[in-house]
Parts: structure tokens; C-alpha cells; sequence
């Protein structure tokens, strides 16, 4: 697998990984991510839940506006901000007014279809704003959100450090080049 | 200066050309069109609300005409009124008459889509889009009058069957008919519509078998 | 910077920008190839786009490369490398600057999500419906292994066909007769379905087929519209004849329907279909009895006066208003105002010549404008069309056949509509040629070999030919059909392998025309979309594929460029007639030729060099010497069927296009009110129409504006609709063609049919 597509398949895995709606789903991507592992299902969901969902208060909420505007209120400016943004990149939120467009699983998702259609289908109409979108937005919070699950290792949870390294290594990966397809 | 739009249904081929030119120029989504070529003397009048005079007011029409199907024509967009209806019920001014040239121009990023011009024009110019959830309606291409440039239809037509007058200039203030014939039209309308139509005129002799 | 913070805030923040970014963004195809998530393609975008000034397009000439009289020339507006918008070009005096309704939608057609994309193959067979994607190596590989095997087991390719004709008039795209040319001897489908009978007529008459430059019609004082409907189908002409009129000109009209044109005319003449060459000869006739006939001009330029003047004698007025429909007095008129015109004119339609008689009646017709001295006149004439323009190298077409090809070895000369006349050289092989317009007969009678492979390019045959439901049983006795186009259709469903092709925006060629005298450039305005590729290309892939194989196979070259190949078709001779230095004087815009009045010198190409009036040639060609009357074909079911061509479509192309469905949604038959009454049929009825070859289900409309005893039908072809007159033509021939281009032509308006409500 060559450099492109293994940064495609990085990217759709974590996309799944945010996006999973059970355990399975959320067993499944995890297992194309990190292909040994010795987690089980069970318990990467209640780690996944302490961090990122709840029920208590999450570790680490998965919300750009979080780490920009409030750290206690969602649907501020910046969700709306990348609202009108996913309008310019062509797309539909199916989730809209359900789930902010600035969570980290919709936003995963947007970088992933982005790149999917310069490396698959080689269109390249869009790559000036994914490049900024990963320049300009991503850049700025992703590793405020990185470092507050890293800073918060009482849980021992191995796998969800798997997950956040990885995060963290694609996206110091794409900004160190920018986006550019190689 | 009022900008108006000549309809000459004597040289009108009925080809189309100008209603494509337009969607063309703007690629409008399916089933709009800002310009119409209308088929004289069968249209259907009708007298209802619903209707292609998406109107408050009962206008009068137009005498009918008995002429053969499908071979004369109207070409319709906007009638760019000296009071336009539109511009006078839009809430949020995305209607606007401009004071120098007289056209009504329509910005789509303003309309809220309440759907008020589309039931004030006498002459259905106002187009609903339902997938934007807006109104949108031929502007008399002036962007690319204030380029140089004639509007898309005028400059396509094949035998200049469009123009664009003046009709506040003496010369072209008594041309041609303020009605066209045979068509759903509103006749008389106090919008003042500024379109000027050249009557339709039949070969001298027909010999049919 | 991979990126400009400022030009992605500015299509954030602009309005115009904006729209215009996200026209684009549909328009590039993005939208239906994003994979899917929880975000999904937004498909109610506002997709319009916004006029944003002079600069900030780049502009390309092109031209519409149709097969259409008016063959316009075109301005390209590209921006961000996306075709935004066309105009007719404004430097052509006959565009001037407006196509029509049809290349007024090339900017939908060009990014029409229904294109082909991609080679692909129906493995599911021949009108299954199940294909598959393939890469072009595997389609080019596919193809050059069938056609070298092929070449091994029967020592030559004459079980390789191609039929092409003029989906693309582009002078490069000869190359796909080319492509064949540089494989060996093949089996071509010859003729023309178009002109041909007209062609052979005028050449009897002339030894040339050269009408004189369209737009000296306004000078004309007297036109005759005969069996032609410019009103639909060359719009761009409509403007000399409306300035002809207003200059005091008389404009009639003779034609068996009251179509567009006649509603423009001064006088409209109803006349049955097929006796315009019987009221051609008694028009002449009262011509010279009324001493009104051009002496002079004649003694000098004709051939075969006296014997026609005798001929003349025997033609009874009487019966030519029986058998015309036209009163004598009519008659009369007609012949006496054209013959005290000066000068006057006659524009002879294809209609006209699509019967059983038809050649004969061209040559009539051309007779009545000699006699009255109008041949090697300015605005005069007797105008059908012409190739006087069309004078390139054709370098991609004249490959030559690898060495030790095998070939055909019954005679039978090289034809087609361009390059007319067969050398008359015997040769040892020669390509097998089949009939053009008998397609299904051809491939079904074929033997020695059968033909195992059909290429089909710039054609639809499904949807153009006649006697389909013979032609899916030909195709299906075909081992492999390629099919290259842009759009999927009627053929394709019978195809084994379909090539996407480039339109004219995404490629280089030449244009001119077969009426008018322009020349234009067509630059590549945008890069082909998906993986689209000239025909060109193509040929020079499976060139590559072919010698890679097996060295010499052929000979067609290997490198392409479709610019340097476009360039390349210049010659001094093209350069002469245009006034211009080199083919870049093109990219200023059009060019018109030099005028010339088409035999002005009465020098004719005839074997007498003199305008025929009786002509030997013809002789040798089965058809009588002089211009005689010839009795068109009898009906064989109740009621004629006149097709005519739609403003809305050429064939085929177009009207496939949601555009084109705003403005033209569906076809009708119309119906004369007396038939429909008789038949108990009201307007938005749906009728059934046929006869013995098929039937055909659709709307009617009463009008008169066709005769009692006739119904017409607009020939096009609908998006989900099986409509197609074809399926009511027989593939019968008429009676002139072999002459100039190999083969008769086809009398498809001598259909009959009859007709019932459903």
C-alpha cells in the first residue's frame, strides 16, 4: 500500500471510529485501525465512553467550539462557521441540528471524502479548501483535544492512547505537508 | 431611460435560441426558465389563481387569434415595468429597479423566498424555485450590459426577432404594440410592463391542397 | 502554501464567488463521486452561475462540428478550467454571434452527469444491460487482440467494419476512417444516408456539387424554398432572406407540409410529395413557351439544350397540376415570376431528394435555374450544398495499408461524400463496401468472410437506421461491436464495448462548412472529462497496442497531439482561398473564403464542360439522359408519413438533455383535422402509427399544417422513450447516389402508414 492510500485508510478508520453508533461498529473500525490488539470489545467501549461521550462529564468532549470558544456550550460560532464551510465543500449534514458539524467525527469525515476524491478519483476542485480547512481549523484544536486525553491517563486506557497516537501522528503528518498529495 | 425588451413576433422563428441562450448564460436549475417562446394562439387563458398569471387581479387578456399551431411565437421574459409589482411587495429589497436604466434586477441572495412577487407579477416573470426555496427571475443580463455586452438573448437571436430600446427616447416611444396578440397576457396592467411587441404577419397568399 | 488563505476567505465571504465556486463544483462531477458518510453531497445547491465580467474568463474558439448547415463558430468562456458559458463568435458575419437552441446547451452537454465516463464492457452480452468498468488498456487490448487474431486465421481483416458518419464533421476525425485505413483492407459502410441522390443529380448537371455563398440570398430577387425549412434548421440563413424580402424580393415556399419557413414565405405552394421534378419540367415549359428561357447563356453554357426544349414539349402543365396538386394558373406564376426575376434563386432541400425519384427531380429542378440563365450568377443558383471548402490535407485518414495487406478483390471504387469520385485506377485489393443505408441487410448478407467485428463511431445506427428490428438481428450475429460516444443510447444497449469520447471543447480540430464559407478554428477549451479520449487518440493507442504486438500491423501513428495534427491540415491551398498567413489567424476568430461565383466562368466539370442538360454520365448510371419525369413510389399502406427534422435535436444528439426538456418535453404525430375526424382523433390522444415495418405509440396533434392524406412526425430522439420514426422506414432506395458516393440513398419519405387510437 502506498503512502496515499495508507493515509486514506487512517483517515476513514478514525472517521469510523468517532462516528461508530455501538460497539461493534466502534470494535470493527478500531481493528482496521490498530490491527493487534488485545482489547476487548467491552472494554474499549467504556473507555471510549469515560473520554468521549459519557455519561458523566467527558474527558476530552470532541468538539472543535470546545477548545475555541466555550468550554461549555456547543453550537457556538465556530460549529456554525464549519456549517457554511461544509455548504462551500458540496456538502449535506445528515445529521444537522443533531449533531454539531465541528465534532470531531464530522469533521474526520469531510477531510476523508476530501482526500478520497484527489486520491481516488483525482479531482482536484477541492484541495484548496482542504488544505485550509486543515491549515486553519483543524490545526488549531485537534491537538488541544490530543493533549487533554494524554493529560487525563489515570484510566490506563492502552487503547484509546492507540487511538489518540494516531490521531495525532496523521494530523502532524498531513501539516507537515501540508495536505499535499504525494 | 427605461430599458425595454422588442418582441418581434413577425421575424420570430420560434426557434428558441434565446431561451437556451439565457440558460446558457446562467444554467437555471430544471423546469426554470426566465425566457419563454410562447406559442401565439394556443395558449390556454386562464381565469383562475392558480395560473400562469400568478396574479391578485383579474387582468384582461388579449383577443385570441386563429393561426396555424406551432408557427408563431412570443418571446417572454421579464417585462422590466416602470412600477414593478415585485419590486414594491419585496420585504428585503432583493427586487430593486435601477434609477438609471430602468431594469428590475432580482439578487437571489437576498430573497428570504416568501413568494410575494411571484403572486404580484402580473405576468408570472417571478420564477419559484423549489429546491432553493427562492424566488429568481430574468435581470435583463445587466451585468453584462454594464460589461459592453448585449443580453445573452439578444445577442443570440438569429434574425434579431429581441432588442433592447429605450422607450423613454422619442424614437421608440409609440413603437409597436404595448399587447401582444393571442397569448395568456395582461392587458393593461398598471405595472406599466416596458416589453413592446411587432405584431405577427401571415405569407400574402397560402395554397393549400 | 498549498493554498491562498485569501482565495478560499474570498469564495467564503463573496456572494459571486461563492456561487460560481459551487457551480463549478458541480460541474467538475465532484458531487456524485463523493464516497458518503454522515455528510453527504449537498444536491440543492444553487447551482447558477453568475456573469462576472470580461476578465475573469479565459476565451476559446471552437466550433459546433454538427451535421448542420449552419456550422457555427463559437466563443468558449472557461473559468477555473470549467467551460462556463458559449456565444456565436461575432467576427462571422453568418454566426453572428448566436448559435441556436441546440449548441446553446453545450455547456450542460459537455458536463451531463449521463456522459460515458469510462471504457466499459457488457459482459452480460449484447442488450443485457450489465456492464462492467474497464481501463483503456484492457479495451484497446481487447479490441487489437480480435482484430490480429482475426488478421491470422483469415489472412485479412475484411471481417473488421466501421461505420462512421457525421456525429462529428471535425476535418481530424476523418481519422477514424484512417484508423481503419492504417489496419489493412476492412469492410466500410459506403454512402451516405444524407444527400446522395442530390449529390449524383447535380453532378450529372454540373460535374460539381457548388452553391453559391448563402449570404448573397438578401440580393436575390425571386428564392424559391423547395422542400427546404431553413426557419428550423438553418436559422442562421433566415436573416439573408428576410433581408431579401425587405429589400422587395419574393420568397415562396413549395412544400408538401406548411412548416416554419412557409410561415415566413410571401406565398406558400401546398404540393404532393415526390412531383417537384414533374412541376419543375412544366414550369419550364411555360418558361420557353413564354420566350423567357436565357438564350444566350444557354448556347453557350449548356450541353443538351435542344433535346431537353424537345422534351419540354411533351410535357403536359395538365398533369402536372393533377399530379401536383398545384393549379395550372399557379404553375404559371410561379414559372413567369421566377423567370423575370433577376436574379433568382432555388434552394433545394435534402427532403426533397429522400424518395424514390428523387435524383431525377434535383436534376429538374437544377434544369429550371439553367434555363433561365440564374447558374454562374451572384445571388442566383441552384443551392444544395457544397465541399468547395473543405479542400485539407486529411493526413489522418490517409494512412497507408500495412505492407503485404490482403484485401477485396471485386471491384467496386473507394466512395464517400467527401472524396467523391474513385480514381478510376484499378487496384489489386481494394476495401470491401457495403451499403450505408442498407446496414442490416449488408451485415446479414455478408460472407467470406462474415463480418466479426463493428466499430461505430460519430453514428447511432439504432436510432438512424431503418428497419431496426433487422438491424438488432444483424448486430446480434456480430461477435464484437465497439461503439465510441458521448452519450449512452440506442446503440450502446447493443454494443460489447463503448469508448467514452472527447466532445469538441476537449480537443483541437478544424471546422468548415458544406453552405457557408467560414472557416474556424476549434482550440481545447477545458481537459477531457473523465477519461474521455479523441477519436484520435484512440487510434493511436491501438496503433501502440498493435505494433507492440506484432511490428507494421499499423501503420496509423502512435504519438498523438491533437493540436499538431489539426495544424497539420493546413495547406497552401486552404491558406489561398482564405486570405490568411497561418492557422493561427484563426484564434482572432473566423474566416471567411474568398468569393467565388460558382461557375461564373461557364466552365463545369462535366464531360462536355458544359451544364448538362443531357447527360451520357447518367446514362452510364441506369437514369435517363435528360432531367425526365420519373413517377415517385406508390403508397403501400393509407397514409404518407413526411418526417422532417427537429430545431430541437440533430438526430440523435440533444434532446437527450434536461435543458432541451424544458423547452420541447415531447414528440407528437400531427394529423390533418379531416383524417382525424375520420379516425376519431382529438389532439393529446395517444395514437398508434403503423405499418409493416413497425409501430409507434404517441401523442397526436390536429393541425393542418399537414394535408389531408398525410401525417408528420418530427424525426429526434427522446430520453426514456422508445419514440424513433425509424421505426416505420423501410430501407428502400431512391434512385441516384452511386454515382458520387457509392451507393443510392434512401427514400425514407415514402413511408406509408395507418394509424388508430389506444
Amino acid at each position: 500500500m502506498n503512502a496515499n492510500s495508507e493515509r486514506l485508510k487512517t483517515a476513514k478508520d478514525l472517521r469510523d471510529i468517532f462516528l461508530s453508533n455501538n460497539s461493534k461498529e466502534l470494535f470493527e473500525a478500531f481493528s482496521s485501525l490498530l490491527e493487534d490488539t488485545n482489547i476487548s470489545e467491552i472494554e474499549l467501549e467504556t473507555d471510549f465512553n469515560y473520554y468521549f461521550v459519557g455519561p458523566d462529564t467527558p474527558i476530552a468532549p470532541p468538539y472543535a467550539s470546545i477548545y475555541l470558544d466555550e468550554e461549555d456550550s456547543l453550537m457556538t460560532k465556530t460549529t456554525m462557521q464549519i456549517r457554511d464551510l461544509y455548504e462551500i465543500m458540496g456538502f449535506k449534514n445528515s445529521l444537522k441540528d443533531k449533531v454539531p458539524e465541528d465534532f470531531i467525527g464530522l469533521e474526520l469525515d469531510a477531510y476523508y471524502q476530501l482526500l478520497f476524491i484527489e486520491i481516488e478519483k483525482e479531482i482536484p476542485y477541492l484541495k484548496d479548501l482542504r488544505t485550509y480547512f486543515l491549515c486553519e481549523h483543524i490545526d488549531t484544536w485537534i491537538f488541544k483535544f490530543i493533549n487533554r486525553v494524554l493529560e487525563h491517563q489515570d484510566k490506563n486506557s492502552n487503547a484509546i492512547i492507540l487511538i489518540i497516537k494516531k490521531l495525532d501522528n496523521f494530523f502532524k503528518n498531513e501539516l507537515k505537508i501540508k495536505g499535499e498529495i504525494l | 431611460m427605461q430599458k425595454a425588451f422588442l418582441v418581434d413576433s413577425d421575424k420570430c422563428l420560434g426557434c428558441n435560441t434565446c431561451a437556451m441562450a439565457c440558460k446558457n448564460q446562467y444554467h437555471q436549475d430544471k423546469g426554470i426558465l426566465w425566457r419563454q417562446v410562447r406559442e401565439i394562439g394556443h395558449e390556454e387563458y386562464r381565469t383562475d389563481q392558480n395560473n400562469i398569471l400568478p396574479s391578485l387581479v383579474w387582468y384582461a387578456k388579449p383577443p385570441k387569434v386563429d393561426v396555424p399551431a406551432e408557427r408563431y411565437y412570443a418571446s417572454i421574459a421579464c417585462n422590466h415595468c416602470e412600477e414593478p409589482a415585485c419590486v414594491a411587495i419585496c420585504p428585503v429589497q432583493a427586487h430593486t429597479k435601477d434609477p438609471k436604466t430602468g431594469i428590475c434586477k432580482h439578487d437571489q441572495s437576498l430573497c428570504i423566498g416568501c413568494g410575494g412577487c411571484v403572486k404580484a407579477c402580473p405576468f408570472g416573470a417571478s420564477k419559484f424555485n423549489e429546491k432553493l426555496g427562492k424566488a429568481e427571475k430574468c435581470s435583463m443580463c445587466w451585468e453584462r450590459q454594464e460589461d459592453g455586452k448585449l443580453p445573452a438573448c439578444v445577442q443570440s437571436c438569429p434574425v434579431e426577432a429581441i432588442q433592447i430600446i429605450d422607450i423613454h427616447d422619442p424614437k421608440y416611444a409609440n413603437i409597436g404594440e404595448k399587447n401582444p396578440l393571442g397569448l395568456d397576457y395582461a392587458v393593461e396592467a398598471p405595472t406599466k410592463p416596458s416589453t413592446r411587441f411587432l405584431n405577427l404577419s401571415m405569407p400574402g397568399k397560402t395554397h393549400r391542397l | 502554501m498549498s493554498y491562498s488563505k485569501e482565495k478560499v476567505e474570498s469564495i467564503l465571504n463573496d456572494g459571486l464567488q461563492r456561487r460560481g465556486f459551487l457551480k463549478g463544483l458541480v460541474a467538475c462531477g465532484v458531487l456524485s463521486v463523493l464516497p458518503g458518510g454522515r455528510l453527504l453531497a449537498n444536491e440543492s445547491l444553487n447551482t447558477k452561475i453568475p456573469y462576472l465580467g470580461k476578465k475573469s474568463y479565459e476565451t476559446f474558439r471552437n466550433a459546433c462540428p454538427r451535421n448542420c448547415y449552419d456550422t457555427c463558430s463559437i466563443k468558449t468562456f472557461v473559468k477555473d478550467g470549467v467551460m462556463q458559458f458559449i456565444e456565436g463568435a461575432t467576427e462571422s458575419t453568418f454566426t453572428r454571434g448566436g448559435c441556436c437552441v441546440k449548441g446553446n446547451t453545450y455547456a450542460r452537454r459537455v458536463y451531463s452527469p449521463k456522459r460515458i465516463k469510462y471504457p466499459m464492457m457488457q459482459i452480460g452480452g449484447k442488450g443485457s444491460g450489465s456492464w462492467k468498468r474497464i481501463s483503456w488498456d484492457e479495451a484497446i487490448s481487447h479490441i487489437g487482440d480480435n482484430l490480429l487474431n482475426m488478421k491470422k486465421e483469415d489472412g485479412h481483416l475484411l471481417g473488421a467494419a466501421l461505420t462512421k458518419y457525421s456525429g462529428n464533421f471535425g476535418i481530424t476525425h476523418y481519422g477514424v476512417e484512417g484508423m481503419f485505413n492504417s489496419i489493412g483492407y476492412t469492410t466500410r459502410f459506403g454512402g451516405t444516408p444524407c444527400w446522395p441522390a442530390g449529390i449524383d443529380a447535380q453532378n450529372f448537371d454540373t460535374g460539381n456539387m457548388w452553391c453559391n455563398d448563402p449570404e448573397e440570398i438578401k440580393d436575390s430577387k425571386y428564392i424559391i424554398l423547395w422542400g427546404v425549412n431553413p426557419a428550423s434548421n438553418s436559422i442562421h440563413t433566415m436573416k439573408y432572406i428576410y433581408e431579401a424580402k425587405r429589400k422587395g424580393a419574393k420568397v415562396i415556399v413549395i412544400d408538401p407540409l406548411f412548416t416554419e419557413t412557409a410561415s415566413k414565405a410571401n406565398e406558400y405552394f401546398q404540393v404532393k410529395a415526390g412531383s417537384d421534378g414533374l412541376l419543375a419540367l412544366a414550369m419550364a415549359k411555360i418558361i420557353v413557351e413564354n420566350n423567357l428561357h436565357d438564350k444566350k447563356w444557354l448556347k453557350k453554357n449548356s450541353h443538351g439544350y435542344k433535346e431537353y426544349e424537345k422534351y419540354l414539349k411533351t410535357i403536359s402543365v395538365k398533369k402536372a397540376a393533377e399530379v401536383s396538386g398545384l393549379s395550372e394558373e399557379l404553375i404559371k406564376e410561379i414559372a413567369l415570376g421566377f423567370a423575370k426575376a433577376d436574379p433568382a434563386t432555388i434552394w433545394i432541400g435534402y427532403g426533397l431528394q429522400r424518395h424514390t425519384n428523387g435524383g431525377a427531380m434535383v436534376r429538374a429542378i437544377d434544369a429550371l435555374v439553367a434555363l433561365t440563365g440564374n447558374v454562374g450568377k451572384y445571388a442566383g443558383g441552384a443551392r444544395y450544398g457544397h465541399l468547395n471548402t473543405w479542400g485539407f490535407n486529411y493526413n489522418a485518414m490517409t494512412n497507408p495499408k500495412p505492407e503485404g495487406s490482403i484485401g477485396y478483390t471485386a471491384s467496386g471504387a473507394v466512395m464517400g461524400d467527401v472524396h467523391g469520385a474513385g480514381s478510376g485506377e484499378k487496384v489489386k485489393y481494394s476495401d470491401r463496401y457495403l451499403n450505408i443505408n442498407k446496414t442490416a441487410d449488408g451485415i446479414l448478407t455478408a460472407a467470406d468472410p462474415k463480418i466479426k467485428l463493428l466499430w461505430v463511431a460519430c453514428k447511432n445506427p439504432m436510432a438512424q437506421d431503418f428497419d431496426r428490428n433487422k438491424l438488432i438481428k444483424a448486430f446480434n450475429t456480430i461477435e464484437t461491436i465497439v461503439v465510441a460516444d458521448q452519450f449512452f443510447n440506442e446503440t450502446t444497449k447493443w454494443a460489447d464495448i463503448v469508448l467514452p469520447v472527447t466532445t469538441q471543447f476537449e480537443e483541437y480540430d478544424v471546422n468548415v462548412s458544406y453552405w457557408h464559407y467560414w472557416l474556424s478554428l476549434n482550440e481545447q477549451a477545458i481537459k477531457p472529462l473523465h477519461e474521455a479520449k479523441s477519436d484520435l487518440e484512440i487510434a493511436s493507442l491501438l496503433s501502440t497496442y498493435m505494433n507492440k504486438k506484432e511490428k507494421g500491423s499499423c501503420t496509423f501513428p502512435q504519438k498523438y497531439n491533437s493540436k499538431k495534427t489539426t495544424i497539420k491540415e493546413f495547406n497552401n491551398g486552404i491558406y489561398e482561398q482564405f486570405g490568411i498567413k497561418s492557422w493561427k489567424d484563426l484564434r482572432d476568430g473566423p474566416v471567411k473564403a474568398k468569393a467565388v461565383i460558382p461557375f461564373a466562368d461557364g466552365k463545369f466539370s462535366t464531360p462536355s464542360g458544359k451544364f448538362e442538360f443531357y447527360s451520357e454520365k447518367a446514362v452510364e448510371f441506369g437514369h435517363t439522359a435528360l432531367p425526365e419525369y420519373l413517377e415517385v413510389r406508390k403508397p403501400y399502406d393509407k397514409y404518407r408519413l413526411t418526417t422532417l427534422h427537429s430545431r430541437f435535436s440533430l438526430h440523435s444528439q440533444f434532446q437527450n438533455l434536461d435543458w432541451m426538456e424544458d423547452v420541447h418535453p415531447e414528440p407528437f404525430v400531427y394529423i390533418n383535422p379531416e383524417d382525424a375526424t375520420f379516425k376519431r382523433i382529438k389532439t393529446g390522444d395517444m395514437v398508434a402509427v403503423f405499418n409493416k415495418q413497425g409501430l409507434l405509440r404517441v401523442k397526436a396533434k390536429v393541425t393542418d399544417n399537414t394535408p389531408v392524406g398525410t401525417f408528420m412526425m418530427y424525426e429526434q430522439w427522446f430520453n426514456n422513450s422508445i419514440y424513433n420514426v425509424n421505426e416505420l422506414v423501410d430501407d428502400t432506395s431512391s434512385d441516384m447516389g452511386s454515382f458520387k458516393t457509392g451507393a443510392p440513398g434512401i427514400a425514407l419519405q415514402d413511408t406509408y402508414v395507418n394509424v388508430r387510437k389506444i
